[in-house]
This record gives structure tokens, sequence and C-alpha cells, in this order.
């Protein structure tokens, strides 16, 4: 990706900048990005009239951590697909969506390398990344219904930090205790894990399990602040 | 397909956000960390609210294509590596332009741009700063939309670079609100006809900042 003059053709060269629209594009229905990289990232906010975003060969976004390029969908309703999608160097930020799980939008995704948001989605239900392994900032904010997490290969590192309380009240997630006890769980299968924050406590999530308690009590040991309900 | 475009959602402006809450943390890193910058909430509301409008018949764009690039917006918000110069050949652009902090870019140039976001449809943007080594910017062509925003500010543009664009600003007669931020950085101040060109844009209506 190194080059000295940039230009927007031939085609190629798109792959290098973000794309982005925060608004309607009048009569578009359905947008096919073809990338296999991108750079720059993509941002996409408020196409109310978007029914379909897909990026059908998108394996990485600014894998490199270049520039922090991320992917970021808002204030939309839209089905996203990004089926082979395995890196984002930057930000993976979902806002203000319509859709009640996230399951089967990023189903190879393994790595974010600086957060993963999911704010103010007021339908959300439940959270699925089967690929994830590395995302130390997780942020589950304002979900007021999102109750099921999973993420199953995750292995957070020191200095993790997961956040389904939000700053205040009613502002965090509602998770049942089987995902506050996932999350501990994964927390406590990396031996290695000393430092971080985990705040597992907004008001509507559930208190953890005697087991939770128990990989709570032990990442508490470790160095690990953790706070549960 | 119209080829259409409008004014910035930036964090950074005074109306605050209304589609998406960013809580304070009150407690560890909680989101102040969080990296907004592939997150720019709408300062507008949108103007076609779901629901408003009867289904478009299903039109689907594909990468790759000069359509496509004209309508999408183009970003960067940070250095591409080797990268000192970029020419964006669009006639016309919806969603705009957001170059910011590319330290190694010094020529930015669009020789063809015409318009962004020329019906305001959808708030497309003009907004470049903080790339410190910026000294050339072209425009020979443009002319604002009315009500835009542009923000051009924490650059190194030299006065002619300064001077071509206040011009390009006057030359469009329809741009008589909006704002202009040419200030900060090393960006060179408005001389001869561009001082003047800053009083009649001030004049018309339009919020000029200069060095």
């Amino acid at each position: 990706m190194t080059t000295s003059k940039f230009s927007t053709t031939p085609a190629g060269n798109e792959e290098l900048v973000g794309i982005f629209s925060y608004g309607n594009i009048p009569g578009l229905t359905g947008l096919t990005l073809n990338h296999t990289t991108s750079l720059g990232g993509f941002s996409f906010s408020d196409m109310t009239e978007l029914l379909t975003l897909d990026f059908p060969n998108l394996e990485t976004i600014d894998p490199s951590a270049v520039q922090s390029g991320g992917l970021s969908v808002s204030a939309m309703d839209t089905v996203v697909s990004c089926p082979v999608l395995t890196t984002i160097g930057g930000s993976l930020i979902i806002g203000t969506i319509g859709w009640t799980a996230i399951d089967s939008q990023f189903p190879s995704l393994v790595t974010v390398g600086s957060q993963i948001v999911i704010i103010s989605n007021s339908s959300l239900e439940s959270i699925s990344f089967p690929e994830l392994i590395t995302a130390n900032f997780i942020g589950l904010v304002a979900n007021p219904l999102l109750t099921t997490v999973s993420l199953p290969k995750w292995v957070p590192t020191n200095g993790v930090s997961v956040d389904a309380k939000g700053g205040g009240a009613g502002l965090g997630s509602a998770l049942n205790q089987a995902s506050v006890d996932h999350i501990l769980a994964r927390c406590v299968a990396n031996a290695s894990l000393t430092s971080g924050t985990i705040h597992l406590d907004g008001d509507a999530c559930a208190a953890p399990s005697a087991q939770g308690q128990t990989d709570a009590a032990t990442l508490t040991g470790r160095g690990v602040d953790v706070f549960v309900n | 397909m119209p080829i259409v475009s409008k004014a910035s959602p930036r964090l950074s402006d005074p109306t605050p956000p209304v589609e998406i809450v960013y809580p304070a943390p009150d407690h560890g890193r909680g989101l102040a960390g969080f990296d907004t910058r592939l997150a720019r909430p709408r300062r507008y509301p949108p103007l076609i609210a779901s629901g408003d409008s009867t289904p478009a018949e299903v039109q689907l764009i594909v990468a790759n294509s000069e359509a496509l690039v004209e309508l999408l917006g183009l970003s960067s918000f940070g250095s591409i590596p080797g990268l000192t110069e970029i020419i964006v050949n669009d006639a016309s652009s919806l969603a705009g332009y957001d170059f910011e902090t590319m330290d190694e870019l010094t020529s930015l140039s669009f020789p063809n741009l015409v318009s962004i976001d020329p019906d305001n449809t959808q708030g497309g943007y003009l907004w470049i700063s903080d790339c410190s080594s910026l000294t050339s910017l072209s425009m020979p062509v443009y002319e604002p939309t009315n009500g835009i925003d542009q923000t051009l500010s924490g650059n190194a543009l030299d006065a002619t670079s300064v001077n071509a664009f206040l011009a390009r600003c006057v030359a469009a007669a329809g741009y008589v609100s909006g704002t202009i931020d040419l200030s900060g950085g090393t960006n060179a101040a408005p001389t001869g006809q561009g001082a003047a060109d800053v009083v009649t844009l001030t004049g018309r209506g339009v919020t000029v900042s200069t060095n």
C-alpha cells in the first residue's frame, strides 16, 4: 500500500482511503463494496433507505493498524454482511441499529485491534462473534434488551476492558447469568490475565452463578478489577 | 442516479449528536478511549426519515466504478504511508471528503470537482484539517453549495491555495451562508484579492475564519 501519489482512478486506489456516507443516497437501497482490504475503513450512518450493505470480499481493514481504520454502522437498519472479514485494525462500532442480533454479520472476525463498541441499540438481544480471539476493549452500552453474548474463542489479555454498565443508570446492557458467567470464564481461561477492568454490573445485568462468583474472585485475586451485581 | 451533496457531521460541532449517545464513563477506562473517528453522528436530523418514503426500486452499486466514488465519501484519518499527493478526479460528490491528520500529505487537488451535495440531500461536507504538511490545495472549478461548512483548518496551506479557495467561494454566487475555516496550523493569511474575498463572503453572510 505504499504509494506516493493517489488518484481516485484507476480502480484499486480506493482501498487506500476510507469510504463513508452519513445520509441516504437517493434511490440507493443496496450497496456492495468489493474491496478485499481497506486502509481507511468504512463509516455509514443515517442511510435509512439502504436495505443491504455487503462486503463479500473484504478480509481486512487496516490490518497493520497504520491509521486505525475501522468499520462503523449507525442509525440505520441495513442488513450488513461481512462473511470473510477477519481483521479490523481499528474499531468496530455498531450504534443505534435496528437489529435484534449480531450473529451472521461477522462470522469470520478474529481480530479487532482497537475497540468493539455496541451502543444504543434498542432492539438488540444477542451478540455472537464465533471466531473472535482478539479484542481488548468491548463496550456493550445502552442496549437495554441485550441479554446474550457469545465469544467462545475470545482471549482477553492484560489491560482488557469490558463495559456492560455504561456511564450510569440505564446505560448498560441486560446480560443474563449465562453471559455474565461466560465472559468471566473466558477471562479466567487465560491464566496470564492479571490486569484489566470488567464491568458486568449494568443495572439489568444478572448476578453471576456460583461458578461465576468463583471466577470473579479468581480474577480479582490476579489483579483484575471485576464488578458484578 | 442523481449526484448530489451538503454539510458536515462532526463530533466537534457545537450541536450535540442526536443519534448516538456516548456516555461519560464513571469507572475505569469505560468509554474514555472510545475511538470516535469512524462514528461521526450527523449534525442534522435525517432529511428522509425512516418510513417517510416509499420503497425505492432496488438499485445496487458495486465498487470499483466511477459512479460509486462520486456518491460515497472519501476519508482518511491518518497518514497513508508514503503518500504525499492526492488527486481526486470526481466531478461531483454526494457525501463529500474528510481528510485529517495526514501529516505526510503535501498536495491535494480536485481538478474536476464542481460540487458537493448540491441539493443538500445528505449532509455532504468538505473537511480537510490538521494535515501539517499540506501546503497546496487546488479546486479550480469548485463552487460550494449554499450552507455547506468547509473546514480547512490546521493545515499548512500557502497563500496561493488560501486565496484560490476563497475565490472559488466568491465565484459561487449562491453561496451566501455557511462557514469557511482556514484558521490554525500554519495556513497562510489571505493576501490581496483573497483578503477582499473574505470581506465579500462575510458580507454575504458566510462566516470566514483565517489566520
